[in-house]
């Protein structure tokens, strides 16, 4: 259809106005009705025919260009000849003109865009490719985002190492997991190394894991820097078992050399047989020692190289991860974890699966549905004690459990990760009725261990701890085992409470049946309304910064009110913890009429001659390996495990029940109170 | 009557010598040589004391020394492991399961004379 020129449109309008008059004056002159109506109607179908011809049609071809223009094709342009939509199709192409400009600087954008980031990216590819070690670098899901050659030529099936591909079809996914979540689980984490293997099990890589961070700082992957370690490990743990039973077989020469030659010496009266016997011993045994000789010496030639990787490990990390192992074995385990805080030199993934495979036996074979974790110091190392009521597991079992197929790929059965280990695990009887599967590990230092020798706080007295309200008679009668204890301790602006000093910082502790659960923590800022002095700062640490945004402690004691409720409250020198939150609690209309423990006042009982019952004293008579940092809460752990060890040794004096205790403890406050006041 | 030994060795050379020295300081010794024969002999007669290597056929010192403490009979046994085994970690395990001394190959048979008479008698 050709649009009409503008004159025509004005003749097409005068026609339709005279033949409307010329109708209207019909009607008028006395034309019949019936002539006036068919001259409308035929008036209106003539107006409906031009107007479906000249602007409907060229309206709908305009929308249709639009359409085409915005969806797929900014560079079209309506055509201009539209009939009576002349004016509406000249905006039109004013808009879309407007539209095509806009694309064309975008596009010219992204091309420039796309050039840098290919260029970053041919650099980064570069960078790469010039590594001798192998990079895979994954998202959260395991899904692989980059790789270099090096890593395709590590993997046993290269061609199975591809982009948005698992990585799991190349290498064993249960490490990746394990160390994936180990990072996620500490912010500040350093990276992860491990031993991996390909998928197949083919071989072994020594891995490096460090995790990636979005924007927001939450993490998004995680980058695989590998390297091959099959041949290092191989040679490593023939050498240590060729040195091992060498050395062995050796002690087992030179006893018998030793105790022949000292017979000999010692007994000049033997019988010309008995003298031939000890002399063949000698001859053997020399010779056999010199064969032993020999071929460690050619051992170590043959094998020597680096062993396994080790890292240090938070036991809290390992135990709430077996924990979460645990709950779905069949049948499932529920792990209770429990003792302060420490740290082992080990191989995690191996240990864990050692761990998941000795609580499984336990299930199967013992009927253990229960198991306390538990890391104790012993002669310098830190022992795994997996804790059960019950009896303990023969030797002779034990020992068949670790020769036993393992389902963890990361030794070749639970043996080898105790060897790998340096260590060995057995069966014992613990206390009320308990027995344990222990496991040595060395110990490792916590990351951060620094602990500042600090001024004791002055001694409260204006308490009595034995005529508290809640010591009712039948608490008295209640044996102290059975008693559930919230260790706590609270931090202030200052040591003057009577002056308007205020808490800081409030840290607790559960202990339950005479065991810390390091678990079940309270722990919490708290903004006290006034600066904290710099003196105040260099006792705990807590600044005015850090208590800016955090809540005073009207929100924060009755938290810490219902964490405690129930229990026994325990503090070191619990007269000040209890005088400090004191106050606040009235005007929260909070009673802490709880029964109350002094783990200062225990000491002060149990050792009178001592002179030094701060909590660093006490700590460092029992031995006790402090990593917790000092804080509210490192100390309330602290106090904890002291606590824990004064019941031991209570019970060893005839003290078993909360009264007697309560009693004898004010005892020793109120001499305490009468020696100072003198 | 002397007191009894049983040396648990499966290594004859060192039974010749540690069987030699017990007799000469006045005990009675018999000689198992794997942990079965161990329990054989103990059933037979209770001995005073076992000097008991950890690493014997059929059942392990530690075995042993876990099967002598759980078993009410044999209240009084004083058991000494001699063993090559050097670690710390397993003297830890020996004294856990029972043990009342662990000796280390090699040792001096002076010394071990004298720490079990120190036992038998002290």
């Amino acid at each position: 259809m050709r649009a009409p020129p503008p004159g025509a449109v004005q003749r097409l309008r005068w026609c339709f106005l005279a033949l409307g008059a010329a109708v209207v004056l019909a009607g008028g002159w006395g034309a019949p009705p019936w002539a006036v109506a068919a001259g409308a109607g035929a008036l209106v179908a003539l107006a409906w025919g031009v107007a479906e011809l000249r602007l409907a049609r060229p309206l709908d071809r305009l929308a249709r260009d639009l359409m085409a223009a915005a969806r797929d094709d900014p560079y079209r342009a309506p055509r201009p000849r539209q009939g009576w939509a002349t004016r509406i199709g000249q905006a039109a192409a004013a808009v879309q003109a407007r539209l095509a400009a806009a694309e064309a600087d975008r596009a010219a954008l992204l091309a420039a865009a796309t050039a840098r980031s290919e260029e970053q990216k041919r650099r980064l590819e570069a960078i790469l490719l010039d590594l001798s070690e192998g990079v895979i670098v994954c998202g959260r899901d395991h899904r692989v985002l980059l790789f270099n050659q090096a890593a395709a030529g590590l993997v046993a099936a290269p061609h199975a190492l591809g982009l948005g591909r698992g990585v799991a079809e190349v290498l064993s996914r249960a490490p990746l997991a394990h160390h994936q979540e180990r990072l996620e689980r500490r912010a500040e984490a350093q990276p992860e190394r491990f031993v991996c293997a390909t998928a197949g099990g083919e071989r072994l890589l020594y891995a490096r894991m460090a995790l990636l961070a979005d924007a927001a700082g939450a993490p998004s992957g995680y980058v695989l820097t590998l390297t091959d370690a099959g041949g290092d490990l191989d040679r490593a743990a023939r050498l240590e078992r060729l040195l091992r039973t060498g050395i062995e077989r050796q002690r087992g020469l030179l006893a018998s050399l030793r105790a022949a030659v000292e017979t000999m010496a010692d007994a000049p009266d033997l019988t010309g047989a008995e003298r031939q016997a000890f002399e063949r011993v000698l001859l053997e045994e020399s010779l056999t020692l010199g064969e032993q000789n020999a071929a460690l010496a050619a051992a170590l030639d043959a094998f020597g190289g680096p062993a396994w990787p080790m890292a240090e490990i938070a036991t809290a990390d390992l135990f709430a991860l077996l924990a979460r192992r645990a709950a779905v074995l069949a049948p499932p385990v529920a792990i209770v974890p429990a003792g302060l805080p420490d740290w082992v030199y080990a191989d995690s993934l191996s240990l864990l699966d050692l761990l998941e495979h000795l609580c499984g036996q336990l299930a199967r074979d013992c009927g253990v549905d229960r198991l306390t974790v538990e890391g104790t110091r012993e002669h310098g190392r830190v022992c795994l004690d997996l804790v059960w009521t019950g009896t303990p597991v023969p030797e002779g079992t034990l020992a068949a459990w670790l020769d036993l197929p393992f389902e963890g790929r990361s030794a070749a059965d639970a043996r080898a990760v105790l060897e790998r280990h340096g260590t060995a695990c057995w069966s014992q009887a613990a206390r009320h009725g308990e027995a344990l599967i222990r496991i040595p590990l060395p110990s490792a230092e916590a990351p951060e261990t620094a602990r500042r020798k600090l001024p004791m706080r002055p001694e409260f007295y204006d308490f009595d701890l034995a005529d508290r309200p809640a010591v009712t008679d039948a608490l008295r009668d209640r044996r102290l085992r059975a008693l559930d204890f919230v260790v706590f301790d609270v931090e202030t602006t200052g040591l003057e409470l009577s002056k308007g000093d205020e808490v800081v910082s409030i840290g607790a502790v559960r202990v339950v049946n005479g065991r810390v659960l390091p678990l079940e923590t309270f722990e919490r800022l708290v903004n006290p309304g006034r600066p904290i002095p710099p003196e105040s700062v260099r006792f705990h640490g807590v600044t005015d910064a850090d208590v800016a945004d955090k809540p005073p402690l009207s929100i924060v004691l009755p938290q810490f009110f219902r964490f405690a409720a129930g229990a026994v409250l325990v503090a070191h020198n619990a007269a000040f913890d209890m005088t400090a939150i004191g106050r606040a609690a009235a005007a929260c209309g909070l009673v802490f009429d709880h029964p109350v423990l002094d783990t200062l006042l225990i000491s002060a009982w149990l050792d009178p001659e001592e002179a030094d019952h701060s909590l660093d004293g006490i700590a460092a008579r029992m031995e006790l390996v402090l990593t917790a940092r000092h804080n509210a809460l490192g100390d309330a752990l602290t106090e904890a495990a002291i606590l824990v060890r004064q019941f031991e040794r209570l019970e060893a004096r005839g003290i078993d029940r909360f009264g007697p205790l309560a009693e004898a403890i004010d005892l020793s406050a109120r001499l305490r109170q009468h020696r100072m006041a003198f | 009557m002397s007191a009894s030994v049983l040396v648990a060795d499966d290594d004859p050379n060192i039974v010749l010598s540690l069987e030699f020295l017990m007799k000469r300081a006045g005990y009675r010794v018999r000689v198992a040589r794997d942990g079965e024969q161990v329990l054989a002999a103990m059933a037979e007669e209770t001995p005073d004391l076992v000097l008991l290597d950890l690493m014997m056929p059929k059942r392990s010192g530690y075995d042993l020394c876990q099967i002598i403490r759980g078993n009410p009979a044999w209240p009084g046994v004083r058991v000494v492991m001699l063993t090559a085994k050097g670690q710390e970690v397993e003297r830890a395990k020996g004294m856990a399961l029972g043990a009342d001394d662990y000796i280390t190959k090699p040792f001096s048979t002076r010394e071990v004379v004298d720490r079990i008479k120190r036992m038998l008698e002290g």
